[in-house]
Order: C-alpha cells, then sequence, then structure tokens
C-alpha cells in the first residue's frame, strides 16, 4: 500500500495539513470547530479534483469556495491543497477571485524533492527545467483520460490497482492522450499523475449527520442498480439486494449481515419488499413468537444507523479510503466495540484506510492496543494532525485509557487552560 | 508566579476553587480541568472488584502520577504544583484517615509497576513528593459557606426560604444542625433533601431545604456553589483556632508551595490527616 499524506493549508478552520493516512483503522479527535469535518473532506476533494477539476471538486465537497479561507492564518500565506504518494507530491496554490477560484492557478510536480512540472499562476504554460509547452489545464487532468479505466474499476466497486508501467502499450497510449503540444518528455511525469491518481480517487466519506434516516425508513429506496452507498443512504436497501444477488459482492452481504447479528444478537431473518420503484426491508426478531418479518421503519435509529455504517464500510473498494464522521451517534457502546472491531477486520481484508472522526470515549478506548493510529486536530498546531504518539509516549498511554484522557482535556480540547485570574 | 493546577472531583470546585484560591495567592496562577470523579463517597478502603475495571480511586492516583510521568506530552507546561482535592464525605467522617491511606495505597501500588525506568521513577517520586498534595473538604466544600455570612448570601440568593439554624459557634467541619423543619419530615423520594437518611451532617442537603422555595431557585452547585465558592473568605473561614483544620491544612500547604497570602490567616491547627507531612510521604503530605 502507498504512502498518502493529503496537505491543504489555509483551508476551512484548518491551518497547515500534512496528514499521513494510515492502514487500517485510525481516528481523528478534536474540540469543536476545530477542522475535524474539514479534513475529512479533503480526501474527497482531492479525488474529486483529479478526476472533474478544481472547480467541479469545491463546488461537490466544499459547494465553492466563498468563505473557506482560514482568516486567521495572515493573507501571505497561501490557500494551498496537495497530495504526496510515496516520494511523488503535487501541490495547487488556491486564489480566490471575486468568489471563485481563479482559473491557471500555480502548481506543481515533484518528485524526491525535484521539481518535474510547475506552472505559474495565471501562465498557460506548464514548465520544466528543460520545456515548457502550452496547456490551460490542472496537471492531473493531464492523466485523467489515461486513467478513465481506472475511474470506471471504482464505479464498480474494484480498484485494478495501479497502472502496469512495464506494459509496452502503456507509453504510446499516454503519448496519444496528451496535448498535442506536449514533449515526449511529459510522459514520466503523466505516469507519475496517472499513479498518484490511482492511489487516492477511491476516497468515500460519510457523516452519519447526513445520513437521512426518517426519510429512508418512511419512504424506503428508490430502486436502484447501485453497487456504492449514497452519502444520504438512501440506496442502502436495493444495494443490499444487489450484493446479495451478485456472487462477486456477496461477500459485503454476509459481512453487514453477520456484523449486524453481532451488534444485534436477535436479528433474525432479513428480507427485501418492493413496491413499484421502491424497496424496503423486513426483518425478523428471534425472541418473537413464529417468524413475523416486520417492516425495518420499526426499528430503532441505532440500528438502521449501524446498518448504514456496514455499507459504507463494505462500499469501499479494495485499497480505498473511507472516511466516518461521527460514527458514534445513536450506539450503545458495545455496538460502537463491535462496529470499530468490524471496521478493522474488513480493512484488514481488503488493504482499506478507514478513519473515524469522534469525540466518543468508547471509540477512544477500543485504541488502546494502537495508540499511534489516534491523529489529533487541536487549535494552534505547527502541522496538523499530530499523532498521539508523537505527544505521549506508549509507556506513558498504556497507563490511561484514552477516552479518560481526552475527556479531561490532556489532548484534543481546545489551547491549555488559563490560569485563573 | 507559580502555575497551580486543581484536580477536583464536582463542578463547583472545578469552576470556583482556582478563583476563591487566587484571591489568597493574587500573584500565582491556579488552572482547573474537567473534574474527575470523587472516590470518597463509599466507605474506604474500596472493597475489591470482580473485573478490571478501574476504580475512581485508581483513576485519581493515576492522574496525580501522571502529571509528573515520563512520556507525557511535552508541548505543554507542567504545573509548578498540583493539589488534589476531594470531600470527606458522611461515609467517611469517622475516620478521614481512611480516605488518605486508600489514596497513599494506591498511588504506591501504580508506582510500583509504573512503566519507567529506576532513575525516571526516583524523579517521578521525587516530583510527587515535592510538588503534589491530596486534600479534604470536610464533610464536602459546602460545609464552608456557613462559615462566611458573604458565601452563605451568595449560595441561599436572594434570601433563603427557611430560616439558617446551624450555629455558626459550632465547627462547619462536624456539621451539625438542630432544625427539626428539615431533619423530621418523612422521606420523598422526589425531593432532593428529604432523603431517608443521611441529612444530619450534610451542609448541602441543608442548604437544598433552606432553598427549596427561593426565589432564586433551588441551590445547584454549578451555579449558586459556584459562585459562593468564588469568592470564599478563607481568612474567616480559618478564624476559629480550634475549627476547620482540614481547610487550615489546605491554606498552611499552599503557604509553603507559594509563599504568604495576602492576608493573614491562623496557621496553627491543621488536620493531622493532610498536614503536616507523615516522615515517608509519598506526595507533599501523604
Amino acid at each position: 500500500m502507498a504512502a498518502i499524506a493529503y496537505r491543504a493549508q489555509a483551508l476551512g478552520p484548518l491551518g497547515k495539513v500534512d496528514w499521513t493516512i494510515p492502514a487500517g483503522v485510525s481516528v481523528i479527535v478534536g474540540p469543536n470547530r476545530v477542522g475535524k469535518s474539514t479534513l475529512l473532506r479533503v480526501p474527497k476533494l482531492i479525488a474529486h479534483t483529479f478526476n472533474q477539476g478544481i472547480h467541479e471538486g469545491f463546488k461537490a465537497v466544499f459547494e465553492g469556495v466563498p468563505l473557506l479561507r482560514n482568516l486567521r492564518v495572515p493573507s501571505s500565506v497561501p490557500m494551498t491543497l496537495g497530495l504526496r504518494v510515496n516520494h511523488a507530491e503535487w501541490e495547487v496554490e488556491l486564489t480566490v477571485q471575486g468568489g471563485r477560484l481563479a482559473n491557471l492557478p500555480g502548481e506543481r510536480l515533484l518528485v524526491q524533492g525535484d521539481t518535474l512540472l510547475s506552472r505559474k499562476f495565471g501562465s498557460t504554460e506548464i514548465e520544466s527545467e528543460s520545456y515548457r509547452f502550452s496547456y490551460p489545464g490542472l496537471l492531473p487532468s493531464l492523466a485523467v483520460n489515461f486513467a478513465e479505466d481506472i475511474v470506471e474499476g471504482i464505479k464498480k466497486g474494484n480498484l485494478p490497482g495501479t497502472p502496469d508501467l512495464e506494459d509496452p502499450t502503456i507509453i504510446p497510449k499516454l503519448r496519444g492522450l496528451l496535448p498535442s503540444g506536449a514533449p515526449d518528455e511529459v510522459i514520466p511525469a503523466a505516469i507519475i499523475m496517472v499513479w498518484m491518481y490511482a492511489s487516492a480517487a477511491p476516497a468515500i466519506s460519510f457523516r452519519t449527520y447526513h445520513y437521512e434516516i426518517n426519510h429512508l425508513l418512511r419512504f424506503g429506496s428508490v430502486h436502484s442498480s447501485s453497487l456504492q452507498l449514497e452519502e444520504s443512504g438512501q440506496n442502502v436497501f436495493p444495494l443490499l439486494r444487489n450484493w446479495r444477488d451478485r456472487p462477486e459482492l456477496e461477500e459485503r452481504y454476509e459481512f453487514v449481515l453477520t456484523t449486524m447479528r453481532e451488534i444485534f444478537p436477535h436479528l433474525g431473518r432479513v428480507g427485501f419488499e418492493q413496491a413499484g420503484q421502491t424497496s424496503t426491508m423486513v426483518v425478523s426478531d428471534r425472541r418473537w413468537p413464529g417468524d413475523t418479518l416486520i417492516p425495518v421503519a420499526r426499528e430503532s435509529t441505532g440500528f438502521i444507523t449501524a446498518l448504514l455504517h456496514l455499507c459504507a464500510l463494505a462500499s469501499c473498494p479494495r485499497g480505498g479510503l473511507v472516511t466516518f464522521d461521527e460514527i458514534e451517534t445513536s450506539l450503545h457502546p458495545r455496538a460502537i466495540r463491535v462496529l470499530v472491531e468490524a471496521c478493522r477486520s474488513w480493512a484488514s481484508k481488503h488493504d482499506l484506510r478507514v478513519v473515524i472522526a469522534t469525540q466518543s470515549q468508547t471509540v477512544l478506548d477500543q485504541f488502546r492496543e494502537e495508540p499511534s493510529q489516534v491523529f489529533v486536530l487541536e487549535p494552534g498546531q505547527e502541522v496538523s494532525p499530530q499523532s498521539l504518539t508523537d505527544l505521549f509516549s506508549p509507556e506513558y498511554l498504556s497507563q490511561f485509557s484514552l477516552g479518560d484522557l481526552f475527556a479531561h482535556l490532556e489532548f484534543g480540547g481546545d489551547s491549555d487552560d488559563e490560569p485563573t485570574a | 508566579m507559580a502555575r497551580v493546577q486543581l484536580i477536583t472531583t464536582g463542578v463547583m470546585e472545578e469552576r470556583a476553587l482556582g478563583k476563591s484560591l487566587a484571591r489568597l495567592f493574587p500573584e500565582h496562577g491556579f488552572v482547573s480541568r474537567p473534574h474527575l470523579d470523587g472516590f470518597t463517597s463509599a466507605r474506604l478502603p474500596p472493597p475489591p472488584l470482580p473485573s478490571d475495571v478501574p476504580r475512581n480511586l485508581d483513576k485519581l492516583a493515576a492522574t496525580l502520577i501522571g502529571i509528573f510521568a515520563p512520556g507525557n506530552r511535552r508541548d505543554r507546561p507542567r504545573p509548578d504544583f498540583v493539589v488534589a482535592v476531594d470531600d470527606v464525605e458522611l461515609v467517611n467522617a469517622d475516620d478521614p484517615a481512611r480516605i488518605t491511606a486508600a489514596l497513599r495505597e494506591t498511588l504506591q501500588r501504580q508506582l510500583a509497576t509504573w512503566p519507567a525506568s529506576a532513575r525516571a521513577l526516583d524523579r517521578l517520586r521525587e516530583a510527587l513528593r515535592l510538588k503534589v498534595s491530596f486534600h479534604l473538604m470536610a464533610p464536602m466544600t459546602e460545609a464552608y459557606f456557613f462559615a462566611d455570612a458573604a458565601a452563605f448570601d451568595r449560595a441561599t440568593a436572594p434570601a433563603p426560604s427557611h430560616p439558617n439554624l446551624f450555629d455558626p459557634a459550632t465547627d462547619v467541619e462536624a456539621f451539625m444542625v438542630d432544625d427539626p423543619d428539615y431533619l423530621d419530615p418523612p422521606a420523598d423520594r422526589g425531593s432532593r433533601w428529604r432523603t431517608q437518611g443521611g441529612r444530619q451532617g450534610h451542609p448541602k442537603r441543608y442548604l437544598l431545604y433552606l432553598t427549596e422555595s427561593s426565589a432564586g431557585g433551588q441551590y445547584r452547585e454549578s451555579e449558586h456553589g459556584a459562585h459562593a465558592l468564588a469568592d470564599l473568605d478563607w481568612p474567616a473561614v480559618v478564624r476559629q483556632p480550634d475549627q476547620t483544620r482540614f481547610a487550615r491544612s489546605l491554606l498552611v500547604d499552599l503557604v509553603d508551595m507559594l509563599g504568604l497570602p495576602n492576608r493573614e490567616i491562623d496557621a496553627e491547627r491543621t488536620h493531622p490527616v493532610t498536614w503536616p507531612p507523615p516522615p515517608d510521604p509519598v506526595l507533599r503530605n501523604l
């Protein structure tokens, strides 16, 4: 798995971000208004930017750029966005003019610290040490056509992996997709961008408070052939049925149901009902007499929330990233523990990165054995987020419940207390 | 200026104890973190638990050790001193030494297995002996409002709805009232003070009784209590030489840490459970 770091500066409430997301399950903690939710959206912003362009990325993820700049950061510090994949780095400087992002932003592609390609703000030319050519798009778009098959793979729920650079057909194919004025020397840079794209593209994010549970329970899901959960959770019932009915995805269905039964031990049979274009689910409970199935609309908020989280997790393509904001909402501590453990198990099996933003002591206490997977966002950090083990030694942390330390503001709180005046 | 971190076990003390002490020691800073749960509301020492769930006593001990333990975060200043405070409570009032003995034993047990080199452990033990104290409010912080008329007024503002029959000549740390209207009514599960037992000797319940139909609302620690404590006149609290000896222990310890306060306080007759220090202390005074 490639080492991926997301970078940003002066974006929303964030200061300077350099966030390497480890494999497996990690958590982000911090006080309210410090930027956890914004941080969680950075991977999706990068993926959208690579795939559709920077304007579309900001529109899709932040509904545009107005008022997005962090006003506490001096105006001399540019708002930036960037990605590092192993030794390759891409960075774009964001200039807001008239309430929208200026075209032709300054950007750079570096490999092992050396600039491979760059563009000065406002210029239509891409430059390297030895050549330049006219190109009005962002550097990542040099590669995006080539990466179409990767995009298709992602839509189908699979990440085919990084391009096989030894394949002799790739370079001629890429040459044909490059702008006409681009010299052959740009091909290695384009390949690097393809590789960065392939690493960063499969990023999906879910926020518990964006699940439209009431609507879902009341009206069910509209029939859909989708294989990935929507952010609202609206397509969950046909999604589950689609997984169940496709042998290559049946594992997802089994994972969701098995984990649901671990969280809710009395959950019995599950079925699906369709009326016109609407799908819904029915469930039975082993404690009930007979084998009565009742509509899922009668189920608890915690039940449907857990179901959505598990479907979100199972939606993530192999090698991808899935983020959850406030995973703990509506869930009993035991359910949280089972869910976190299920995230670990599924992530390990499918090479995922799973990031959970939380305010829950119960969630944090699940990281006692791996405190380096806990990342802390605090006001005033020079670079965010910081791993908990950068702040405390593991031996020190072993003496405490992480939830207790968090609750008592030893980390993840607002700036240190001011003495009583 | 010294920085004193307070470890409290109630919202009132968390919000206001530092402010009240800063009135006496204005050159120094008092910092409160979110309060822990107290460990004295059940008779001590605690019975062994069937599981390994940490008890409140364990958590307090670990917190005190952790402040100066190696491996704590370096990007925050360590306090110069730490003062932990808990209530004696009625169940331990007959022998408050049980409280300090339980904490001392827990600290020693945790230190014996704390993950650190021998040298680092020596430094840690020394820091605890020089910088960390544990004090008791007897039987609980509200008692001291009965030793400072202005604090009592703030706790019962705008005015109590029953007459206060506490005898000001008696020691608030051995809080007793002869008030049949408070002591005699039958228990009522909907009332915060009409408990089955536990009324005599309980200044907080007496405040609840005194303010049950007050125009300012019934006594609440987080509001009335914090308001009363923030400006508590500590010299007035310890003015009687043979009384309020736990409070005097706290103040004398603070003088030992920080130097003389801006007002004269009676430094004689502390409570031997919390001052002076024993011959082989684990903390400054324990």
